[in-house]
């Protein structure tokens, strides 16, 4: 029987991945806050690590009203409010569609010289999102 | 920009991808593997037993030092 590690022993943790796939949904809504409390301990426990150096959120094939994307959501919360405490670490939150090619979205998603943490892949294009101020009235 | 994000990973860094360990998560784990990290695969199906793991990484060969060039490259 192979001897279980916690993550907060391993020596030099770098790197989380998440990957959100509608193929491999979060089944029920009642799942998502003990996802995303497994996740923020995760996270915790990267910020702690010395060799911390990037966070990724992959998504795919996510129905908007799926738990699923509920969960992500979740996530990219996280980790915009984490990239603007830890500037050192690159967080991204990549969205894929069914023509992306993922070589190509994973070039443009760890480029440390592009600064949006959200990125939306249509087709082998990366878009982001921008907000202005316009009155209503 | 204040503190840029400086991506590189070591021999040996940890990197956890959770996701299972097929399909967009085993192509993820291809793409590090020129880094030659310590991988830990989260998902919620148990490992086929049948399947002899250390084997199959095995079979997959050294790691192509021009490919982890490249990558660093591409990290960098």
């Amino acid at each position: 029987m192979p001897r279980l590690q916690r993550l907060t022993e391993a020596k030099s943790l770098a790197g989380l991945i998440l990957v959100m796939d509608g193929e491999t949904p979060v089944p029920d809504m009642s799942e998502v806050p003990a996802l995303l409390t497994g996740v923020f301990r995760s996270l915790q426990t990267l910020m702690r690590s010395p060799g911390k150096a990037f966070c990724l959120l992959i998504k795919r094939h996510l129905d908007a009203s799926s738990p699923a994307a509920t969960a992500a959501g979740g996530v990219e919360g996280m980790f915009l409010s984490a990239a603007l405490e830890y500037p050192s670490v690159l967080f991204r939150c990549v969205s894929l569609d069914d023509d992306t090619g993922l070589q190509s979205a994973l070039d443009v998603a760890l480029d440390t010289r592009r600064y949006p943490v959200q990125i939306s892949f249509r087709g082998q294009e990366p878009f982001t999102q921008a907000a202005k101020v316009h009155p209503i009235l | 920009m204040k503190g840029e994000p400086n991506l590189r990973l070591d021999p040996g860094d940890v990197v956890v991808i959770s996701g299972g360990g097929r399909g967009i998560t085993a192509y993820l784990a291809l793409a590090l593997a020129p880094f030659r990290p310590t991988l830990v695969l989260l998902g919620r199906h148990e490992l086929n037993s049948e399947v002899d793991n250390e084997a199959l990484i095995e079979a997959s060969g050294p790691v192509d030092e021009e490919a982890r060039r490249a990558g660093e490259k591409n990290l960098a």
